[in-house]
């Protein structure tokens, strides 16, 4: 019993920061077309700002990660975003993969290769059903719980929710109906940065903070992405649980590096099963709807 | 006095107008410095520069070697072994120098042994290395790093010893972990120990748990750990956090002074062995720390590799001044045959195995206390590398 419940909290534990990665990075790919490869390291960045602010107090350091986040993706949407809408899959690849390098080797010569370490906001450990774990863990697991819940409950219920959605479906008709592109664009990446950057400041108390961090995160979350619709902001909700649940499971029987082998043989597979998990669409030529309007009766075809 | 002018810098090319000889029987010393200086393994590369650019500094403010100053040619290989064949190429035909010093990873290692053995030209490495299991044998291939063996042997039967017969073995799974555990397993069972674990996970694993959660199943004494890198603060982290550490001590390559500042709490009262430590308490050693203090401004604890290279250097001068002239097959000779004491290892002798040409030297035995420092339980003197050439 106590194995079950170890196995359920690693789960959980597993999922936290992942979730928050995938989201993120279904957000940007879904609603501007943009695979983005800096996303990692975005989480990175975030990790960095912990250990930046080590000396101060633990949600001033969250803090300064949030306005860090928020303005890195101001910067990178103004900046390199906008020149890459509607160019299609390689430049956006390019581009990112460009980020990626420029914050890990700006990570490299302020702090150094050498790893560094954040201390976590509370110690010890709690007893779950029998099971000690660690305090901050379950804390993390609960805070992204919220965080996730609102990302949805905004998503999916709120008139700001819809509308972005909407813009995901069919940019165009959007766009007549009154919502401006360049503002849900600007906002959307600027909340897949700032959650990205979240994550990272939460993750930083459990792992080794170095510039190449953002890459541990990166494949696992892309699958995440990739095993639901594009566009969908639940779906990398439901991948990153799969993609979690797997990763748990396999390294309960297979040692670590065969778990890692086998679970991506697993989801390379499961995304060739389903391919329509996988199709990339250009959001500012479509012209017409990949999937109908979600939500509301659809107007007569 | 001119101080050793590096003729080439950083990727550069050779102007080609050193002045009298390189190659055969001239009388300047040219010494070919191959380091990453930049990539992965920069940080290590940088910190063998560093030893290596003040030993050449002292050399040439002593005189020089053969009465001119050493001259030195300097690559970045980039840690990669294509770009350090071409630079190890570039040094051997273009610069033709006398003796090749450095690189840092293996498989740059094994590109520039091959080449320097096919040129007849002495090749230094500074870095620890395992050589049991990649032995690299050439008469021409000086090993001044400290071997896997050499450190292993005396932490076996002591950590057995001290904290009990039950081993589990953690490491990232690349070919580093999986020798030195090949090179502790025997070590381990002669000491009586029995191995009840060994979990290997890929480089970047951020997540331990799983790997943690077998550890604390096979429950063992202690935990010899080669995880290297970011990895190994995320695994004490969270073997704390899990509470692997509560039963089990931790010792192994993870546990080092270059982690330290990340995870003071985490480190203190743990044991390792080690060749050199910046706390070695005799003349040479107090010397080197200050000059080395003063010309980087640097506070962080030295690493090995800046001692051996430091050492290296002043091997050198000393077996070429023995030598009389710049052959390499004088060198080589004199090479093998070199001694020199009172350096920053301590008072004793040192000198290459003439078996293998791995320098031997004293080993210590040390628990890590606050600050970094190393405070030296005993040392456990002159361990022999076995790899047989």
């Amino acid at each position: 019993m106590s194995d079950l419940v170890l196995l359920l909290l690693n789960f959980v534990s597993a999922l936290s920061v992942l979730v928050l990665v995938a989201v993120s990075l279904g957000l940007i790919f879904g609603q501007l077309g943009i695979i983005n490869l800096a996303q990692g390291d975005l989480v990175m960045v975030g990790a960095f700002a912990m250990y930046a602010t080590r000396e101060l107090p633990f949600l001033v350091g969250v803090a300064t990660a949030l306005v860090l986040g928020l303005l890195l993706g101001v910067v990178l949407e103004r900046g390199l975003a906008r020149a890459l809408y509607g160019r299609g899959l390689m430049p956006a690849l390019l581009a990112t993969w460009g980020v990626g390098i420029v914050l890990r080797q700006a990570a490299d010569a302020l702090y150094s290769s050498t790893p560094h370490a954040v201390a976590a906001p509370v110690g010890g450990s709690v007893g779950v059903l029998g099971v000690d774990y660690p305090t901050y863990r379950i804390l993390v697991a609960v805070v992204v719980a919220v965080l996730v819940a609102a990302v949805l409950a905004v998503a999916y219920r709120s008139s700001l929710g819809l509308r972005m959605r909407a813009c995901i479906d069919n940019l165009e008709m959007a766009a007549l109906l009154g919502t401006s592109p360049q503002r849900m664009f600007m906002l959307v990446f600027v909340a897949g940065t700032v959650l990205a950057v979240l994550a990272g400041s939460l993750a930083a108390p459990i792992v080794g903070v170095t510039p190449t961090l953002g890459l541990s995160y990166l494949p696992a979350a892309f699958f995440a992405v990739l095993l639901g619709r594009p566009g969908s902001i639940g779906g990398p909700v439901l991948g990153a649980a799969l993609v979690a649940f797997l990763t748990v499971l396999l390294n309960r029987f297979f040692t670590a590096t065969v778990a890692q082998s086998l679970l991506f043989a697993a989801l390379v597979l499961f995304i060739a099963v389903r391919p329509e998990g996988v199709r990339w669409h250009p959001p500012a030529r479509r012209t017409r709807p990949l999937q109908p309007a979600r939500g509301g009766p659809t107007a007569a075809s | 006095m001119a101080a050793a002018t590096p003729l080439a810098a950083l990727g550069g090319c050779s102007s080609g107008q050193k002045s009298s000889s390189g190659g055969a029987g001239g009388q300047t010393l040219t010494v070919g410095l191959l380091a990453p200086l930049t990539g992965p393994v920069a940080p290590e590369g940088k910190a063998m520069r560093r030893g290596f650019d003040m030993a050449v500094a002292e050399v040439n403010a002593a005189g020089g070697v053969l009465g001119k100053p050493l001259e030195v040619v300097v690559e970045d290989d980039q840690g990669t072994p294509s770009v350090a064949t071409t630079a190890a190429r570039k040094l051997l035909q273009r610069d033709r120098v006398d003796v090749v010093f450095g690189t840092i990873t293996g498989d740059t290692t094994i590109a520039v042994k091959q080449l320097a053995t096919q040129a007849k030209v002495p090749f230094m490495k500074a870095i620890l290395d395992d050589y049991l299991h990649s032995p690299l044998c050439s008469r021409y291939f000086f090993k001044l790093g400290e071997s896997d063996y050499q450190l292993l042997e005396p932490l076996a039967p002591f950590m057995v010893e001290r904290f009990g017969r039950r081993v589990a073995l953690v490491g990232s799974d690349y070919s580093f972990p999986h020798s030195y555990n090949q090179t502790a397993k025997p070590l381990l069972s002669a000491a009586g120990a029995q191995v009840v674990a060994e979990e290997y996970a890929p480089l970047g694993t951020a997540e331990w748990s799983s790997v943690i959660g077998k550890l604390k199943g096979a429950r063992p004494d202690f935990v010899l750990s080669s995880v290297v890198g970011g990895d190994a603060i995320a695994l004490l982290k969270q073997a704390q956090s899990l509470g692997l550490l509560k039963s089990s001590e931790i010792t192994g390559v993870s546990i080092n002074q270059e982690f330290y500042p990340a995870v003071p709490t985490l480190m203190n009262g743990r044991w390792g062995t080690f060749r050199y430590s910046d706390q070695l308490d005799n003349a040479a050693n107090r010397k080197f720390v200050a000059d080395y203090r003063a010309k980087y401004s640097d506070d962080a604890p030295i690493p090995s590799v800046t001692a051996n290279s430091y050492v290296g250097v002043h091997l050198l001068a000393k077996a070429v001044g023995a030598a009389g002239g710049t052959d390499a097959d004088k060198i080589v000779a004199a090479l093998a045959a070199v001694k020199l004491a009172d350096t920053v290892y301590g008072p004793e002798e040192i000198s290459f195995d003439p078996g293998n040409q791995v320098l031997n030297t004293n080993i210590y035995l040390a628990q890590i206390a606050s600050g970094g420092k190393y405070t030296i339980s005993r040392g456990a003197g002159v361990t022999a590398d076995p790899t047989k050439c």
